[in-house]
């Protein structure tokens, strides 16, 4: 084969990927959050988003 | 007297040279023929070949002399008792017969360079003009030849090296028609011996002595060589006049060592060359002079060929017999031959320089020729013209070390420096073949992609519809059911589809670990509108979104708080959560790293041609 660099290269992405799919990585960015209190679950208006207030679009033509 | 050719009408007596014409039964002497100048063509009367199949010999010729050199036409016979002519000219071939013209052919004083007839389908174009000196005649010829003085000849070529003359010897034009041969092509046997010492006495190499210095000569082409250039005194001397008569002496602001030292013997395409002459050629555009060396090699068979030196680049040289058919590629003017297209790199005007060695022509520093350069990597087509005539030749590039070794030079050739009009780019093929490698890769991932997705399980962990109404003063937030989220660390996919229309809501959402207090925090916005305006109906946005999170297997709950337009009507949503989801953007991201190696070879090669044609003069329209 030519250029077996590029194959070898070429695999190790597509190993890379088949590794990236099995731990369920994705390219959607979520903020971790260690230690929510466990009221959370009993008053979840205590809790404050990170997203709160977040920019909004207001589409449409 | 013997005739060799039944149908000979006129031959020549060996012995006392008189010109015998067959008259019906009687042989008539009309004249006596002076001693032929000693020629150094390999052939010689009894000389016999094939032609298309078809044996001759050799019977007689007509010898011309004109002020570029001198010529054979040697009058061939074939076996079935037709015959025609082989001219010989430096040992460049062309084998034609007396052809019923076409058409009227023009009278001498219309006849023009560059003048083209359309004959049998092919294009002749009118290559040069020659007004020769009837040297003489030996053997048997098919017609009453002897007594000439000037004669007037048009020779005409094709693209595809078909070969025409008009002579203009008679009280009528005549038009012979035929192609160039190679001479191994002709199978000739019975052939002039070489190495004679008659042939090497022609101009004796020993006793040769420059008349300007007395510095001693040599004279490696006997018979072809014109012209010869003292290294010690640079005088250009007659080399056809046996005082060696110089013709004229130039200027150099210094003496120049060609590279490959004259008299070095080498190989080229299997055949033995010998370095002869050296020659420096100098354009000025822009007054920027730039110049090139040219070192004429000689076989004695084989005849003459070229070698060409620029910043390092080489290329092998000969002149062919043919008109390269013009044309357009693209926006550049073009040319083709041999089934390959040339595109045109430049035109300059060169001026010869410096001159070294010897010569076929006469050469003469500050001779002037326009040239044209067309190229078809790694090949480059030259069209010469000078008043008199076109000379076309072809070149193939060579690396200074390909030149170093043919010729046994010692020590490394000077390193090659810029990018030369014709020269093969390190990078051709390797973008081509780089791109059906990353083919390959993509078929590999689309079909990895297929696997993952038809094995991925896809669980439906939790589905669950929700309303949402936010004129309610109600706390928008809510807490799902906890969900139980199995097996090796992978992820878990949020979707959210809504009944939106004309409005938008936004989701705050927090997938949180029950037993350890991690969670994942992340906001969606779900928009769509619709309408239809002058240009018909339209839509916007999505009424569904969805995330992927990867999560460690547990118990999860989603903590959701939808915010919408206060004014807003209330809507319906579903979450949904899956485990196990492919994700396509990981493909998408292989697919792109896939794609930059090849990319960058793209760029390599056209980095190359880029730099290549910035030489040119012909980056738009010729």
């Amino acid at each position: 084969m030519r250029h077996p660099i590029y194959a070898i290269y070429g695999f190790l992405v597509l190993a890379s990927v088949a590794f990236a799919q099995y731990q369920g990585w994705s390219l959607t960015h979520v903020n971790e959050v260690r230690n929510i209190p466990k009221t959370v679950r009993d008053n979840p208006g205590a809790y404050r988003s990170v997203y709160a207030g977040y920019y909004r679009y207001y589409g449409g033509k | 007297m013997p005739f060799r050719w039944a149908g000979a009408v006129q031959t020549t007596c060996e012995y006392c040279h008189s010109i015998l014409v067959r008259r019906d039964l009687n042989l008539e002497k009309v004249g006596e023929v002076a001693e032929l100048p000693r020629d150094a063509s390999p052939i010689q009367i009894g000389a016999e070949g094939v032609y298309r199949g078809k044996p001759f010999q050799v019977v007689g010729r007509i010898l011309y002399e004109y002020e570029g050199g001198g010529w054979n036409e040697w009058h061939i016979v074939f076996n079935d008792g037709t015959s025609g002519w082989l001219a010989d000219a430096q040992l460049e071939y062309d084998i034609s017969f007396l052809t019923a013209p076409p058409e009227a052919l023009p009278p001498g004083d219309q006849i023009a360079r560059a003048r083209q007839f359309l004959w049998g389908g092919a294009r002749y174009e009118v290559t040069s003009i020659t007004r020769a000196h009837y040297r003489g005649v030996q053997g048997e010829l098919p017609f009453e030849y002897w007594d000439k003085s000037d004669v007037l000849f048009a020779d005409l070529r094709t693209s595809d090296a078909r070969f025409g003359t008009i002579d203009y010897s008679g009280q009528a034009p005549l038009l012979f028609l035929g192609e160039a041969v190679g001479f191994d092509d002709l199978k000739f046997t019975n052939l002039r011996r070489m190495d004679t010492p008659e042939l090497e006495g022609h101009v004796a190499a020993s006793a040769l002595a420059c008349p300007g210095c007395g510095a001693p000569l040599t004279i490696s082409a006997p018979g072809h060589t014109l012209s010869v250039v003292c290294a010690n005194c640079r005088s250009i001397l007659d080399a056809s006049d046996p005082n060696l008569q110089v013709l004229e002496k130039f200027e150099a602001k210094q003496m120049i060592k060609p590279g490959i030292p004259l008299g070095t013997r080498g190989k080229l395409d299997g055949d033995d060359y010998e370095v002869i002459g050296f020659q420096i050629r100098t354009t000025d555009v822009e007054d920027l002079p730039d110049s090139w060396a040219e070192y004429l090699l000689f076989n004695r068979y084989k005849g003459f060929r070229y070698l060409t030196e620029y910043n390092g680049h080489w290329n092998d040289v000969k002149t062919i017999p043919a008109v390269p058919e013009r044309i357009q590629v693209g926006k550049k003017g073009g040319a083709k031959f041999m089934g390959h297209t040339y595109v045109l790199f430049d035109t300059e005007l060169a001026t010869t320089t410096y001159v070294l060695g010897e010569f076929p022509w006469q050469a003469h520093v500050g001779e002037k020729n326009g040239i044209k350069d067309f190229i078809a990597v790694p090949r480059i087509l030259s069209g010469e013209i000078s008043q008199d005539e076109t000379v076309w030749s072809l070149g193939q590039y060579m690396t200074g070390a390909q030149v170093w070794q043919a010729f046994h030079l010692p020590g490394q050739a000077p390193a090659a420096r810029g990018i030369f009009a014709n020269q093969p780019s390190p990078y051709a093929g390797q973008a081509r073949s780089m791109w059906s490698v990353c083919l390959n890769l993509f078929s590999i991932t689309i079909l990895f992609a297929i696997v993952v997705y038809l094995v991925a399980g896809q669980q439906t962990v939790v589905r669950h519809q929700y309303g949402f109404s936010p004129q309610t003063a109600a706390e928008a937030s809510f807490v799902t059911d906890t969900f139980e989220v199995t097996g090796h660390p992978s992820n878990v996919e949020v979707s959210i589809q809504t009944d939106l229309q004309n409005n938008w809501a936004y989701f705050n959402l927090a997938l949180i670990n029950e037993a350890t207090g991690q969670g994942y925090d992340f906001g969606r916005e779900v928009s769509y509108y619709s309408g239809r305006d002058s240009d018909g109906a339209w839509t916007e946005g999505s009424r569904n979104d969805s995330v992927i999170v990867p999560v460690a297997p547990g118990k999860y709950y989603l903590r959701v708080e939808p915010e919408m337009d206060k004014n807003a009507s209330s809507m319906l949503y579903t979450l949904e959560v899956k485990r196990n989801v492919p994700s396509l953007g990981l493909f998408l991201l292989a697919a792109g790293i896939l794609l930059i190696p090849p990319i960058f070879a793209t760029w390599r090669v056209a980095s190359f041609e880029g730099r290549r044609w910035t030489q040119s003069d012909f980056t738009e329209h010729e």
